[in-house]
């Protein structure tokens, strides 16, 4: 499979100028009028086909002579979902006189404005307005140009040109999180940790050591024992989040942004508002993916741009399209003092599994639930409120059998979703344990 | 993977002016059924057409002192044709329409109602070519529908000369019937030659 890549600007020669069936109506009527209007002496007919006859002979020298190009140019390749971008056609050279006509075939998850997909070259240009309701990578419908010259004689097109292809980023769920993330190691973090150092977090008032900042100094303290103090602080540190997504199973309508969202749907978004939380608090993230192929590989990293990439890489998930995998690559190699978030509507036994595997490791684990209670509210189909009440029972031995592990098990619910289990986690943490020797 | 630059936010430089708002410009459509989706303007083109041929008729009705009922109903042949306006159906009513004109009027008889029936002729002709210019959804701009508004006035206009010319000779016998022949055959010949394809179009 070729690798993907936006495609923002596509041009195209649409071909040559070509008669229409306006122009050889006109020609036909116009002479056969003529002809029989002299044979059979029928003056009136003359006049009749005569702006006929003007017609043709206006239409035909008035026929472009030139090749024309067609560009068509996407205003973003990369946006959120529910956000407006315009795609701008222009031909070159724009003959005078010429009749121009776009069209824009529609795609999935892309509304067109105008709704029809239809406007009008002005001046050799025409603008539509796009607007994609659905995260992922796609094309944005086919852009075609047609003209027609002056009396609609000569024609080109309609010519398609070559697909745009765009990026639609999950629009993050509302999340934050005031609890504070557990096992921070890193330096640059905000996470204040147990260690004196460098940081925002009051320590203590000591006596002055060589190395210390002036800007330190605790002058009242100073003053009163008569030696230099200074304001001693605790470091601030970063942590590790790892996030594991569930690719697996895309439960529930389709319906975009601007309807109820599926499981991949809340799955995203909530991995999105979750790297956004912990990217802007300067923490690490590695982003992992089951269940979803061609998808790629993301390593650690922190700061706004890798913000993007964990967006850019989420936009690339095709739910289902790896059924095989078992998730032992994707848990590879992880940091043993990451905070896990799997992130799954725990319908697929292969991501219970593997939370089961990555708190077997010891390391601290949270699920967060992404299964979207409105699937189960429906209660106009017997049948189906049936299975759905059948799986969800088998849902909530799996989710019980996590507990009783201590991996604590989350619903999603935007934000100060994880706040409690955070807070367990770091109380957890620092409360004396039983240790094996 | 490709990274997007950072889009940079615009600054105000200086306080909001007041500005005229573009007035939107709402496209309305229409649906027949469960066909595809009509602009008004593809609809209007239409009814110019279904008029350009209600003028044809009623001209022609005037000028042979009345026919037979039945032609009127080809004033429907332009909607029920709308879809196909891009093909051969318009070429073939206004061929039978033209035919009706040839065998309801006398040999060497002139009218005056042929000037208004050249008008309808070619403004159902133009209607129907600016209809196949675009798709059902398609509307036309006011400056398009101006610009052959005009076109149309003008081809028109070649009628009127036509017409004074055949008014003074109706009736008339010049002895130039033979030279008049060759003339006006060699004017169609002349034509044919020059909106001939060239090079001819290959057929696919």
């Amino acid at each position: 499979m070729p690798e993907w890549r936006p495609q923002r600007m596509v041009t195209r020669r649409l071909g040559t100028w070509e008669p229409t069936a306006a122009h050889q109506r006109a020609i036909v009527l116009g002479a056969a009028g003529a002809i029989v209007a002299v044979i059979g002496r029928r003056a009136d007919l003359l006049v009749i086909v005569a702006p006929l006859v003007v017609a043709a002979l206006w239409g035909h020298l008035a026929r472009p002579r030139s090749e024309v190009t067609g560009t068509a140019r996407l205003g973003d390749t990369t946006f959120r979902e529910g956000s407006v971008t315009g795609v701008r056609v222009t031909i070159e050279p724009s003959p005078p006189e010429v009749h121009g006509i776009v069209t824009l075939a529609q795609a999935p998850w892309v509304e067109r404005k105008p709704s029809s997909g239809v406007v009008e070259l002005e001046d050799g240009a025409a603008t539509l307005g796009v607007r994609s309701t659905r995260w992922g990578r796609r094309r944005v419908g086919t852009v075609g140009i047609a003209l027609v010259s002056t009396w609609g004689a000569f024609r080109v097109g309609p010519v398609d040109l070559p697909d745009l292809a765009s990026a639609t980023l999950p629009v993050p769920a509302a999340f934050d999180a005031s609890a504070p993330t557990p096992h921070p190691r890193g330096i640059v973090g905000l996470n204040r940790s147990n260690r004196p150092g460098s940081g925002s977090e009051f320590n203590t008032i000591r006596r002055f050591h060589p190395g210390d900042r002036l800007r330190r100094i605790h002058w009242p303290v100073s003053m009163r024992t008569g030696t230099l103090h200074v304001t001693s602080t605790f470091t601030d540190e970063d942590a590790h989040v790892f996030l594991l997504v569930d690719c697996f199973s895309d439960l529930g309508p389709r319906e975009g942004i601007d309807g109820h969202p599926t499981s991949l749907d809340v799955t995203v978004r909530a991995a999105g508002a979750i790297s956004e939380h912990f990217l802007r608090s300067n923490d690490r993230l590695t982003l992992r993916t089951v269940g979803a192929a061609e998808v790629p590989t993301l390593g650690v990293g922190s700061g706004t741009n890798h913000l993007r990439r964990v967006l850019d890489t989420l936009a690339a998930i095709s739910p289902a399209t790896e059924n095989r995998d078992t998730g032992d690559r994707a848990i590879r190699g992880v940091d043993p003092n990451a905070l896990c978030l799997v992130l799954s509507p725990l319908i697929d036994p292969t991501m219970v599994g593997l939370a089961h595997t990555l708190a077997a490791r010891g390391m601290t684990v949270v699920v967060v639930d992404t299964f979207p209670d409105h699937l189960v509210t429906d209660t106009t189909d017997v049948y189906q409120s049936l299975a759905w009440r059948m799986r969800l029972l088998s849902r909530d031995s799996e989710v019980h059998a996590l507990r009783l592990r201590g991996v604590p098990v989350v619903p999603w619910r935007g934000p100060g979703s994880l706040d409690q289990v955070l807070r367990d986690i770091a109380r957890r943490a620092s409360a004396p344990r039983m240790a094996r020797r | 993977m490709p990274e997007p630059q950072p889009q940079p936010q615009p600054q105000p430089q200086s306080p909001p002016q007041a500005t005229r708002a573009k007035p939107v410009r709402v496209r309305r459509t229409v649906h027949f059924g469960a066909g595809p989706e009509w602009s008004l303007s593809q609809v209007g083109a239409t009814l110019a057409a279904t008029g350009g041929v209600a003028v044809f008729l009623a001209s022609l009705f005037l000028s042979t002192g009345g026919f037979d009922a039945i032609w009127w109903a080809l004033v429907l042949l332009p909607l029920v044709t709308m879809t196909w306006a891009g093909s051969a159906a318009p070429l073939a009513y206004w061929g039978l329409l033209l035919f009706g004109w040839f065998i309801l009027t006398p040999a060497g008889s002139f009218s005056w109602w042929s000037l208004p029936a050249a008008a309808g002729c070619v403004v159902g002709h133009a209607a129907t070519a600016l209809s196949a210019s675009a798709p059902p959804a398609g509307s036309f701009a006011a400056p398009t529908a101006r610009r052959w508004v005009r076109h149309t006035a003008i081809a028109f206009a070649a009628a009127v000369p036509v017409a004074v010319l055949a008014g003074l000779l109706a009736g008339r016998s010049l002895g130039l019937v033979p030279a008049a022949y060759v003339i006006g055959l060699g004017g169609v010949a002349v034509g044919l030659w020059m909106v001939r394809t060239s090079p001819p179009v290959g057929r696919p």
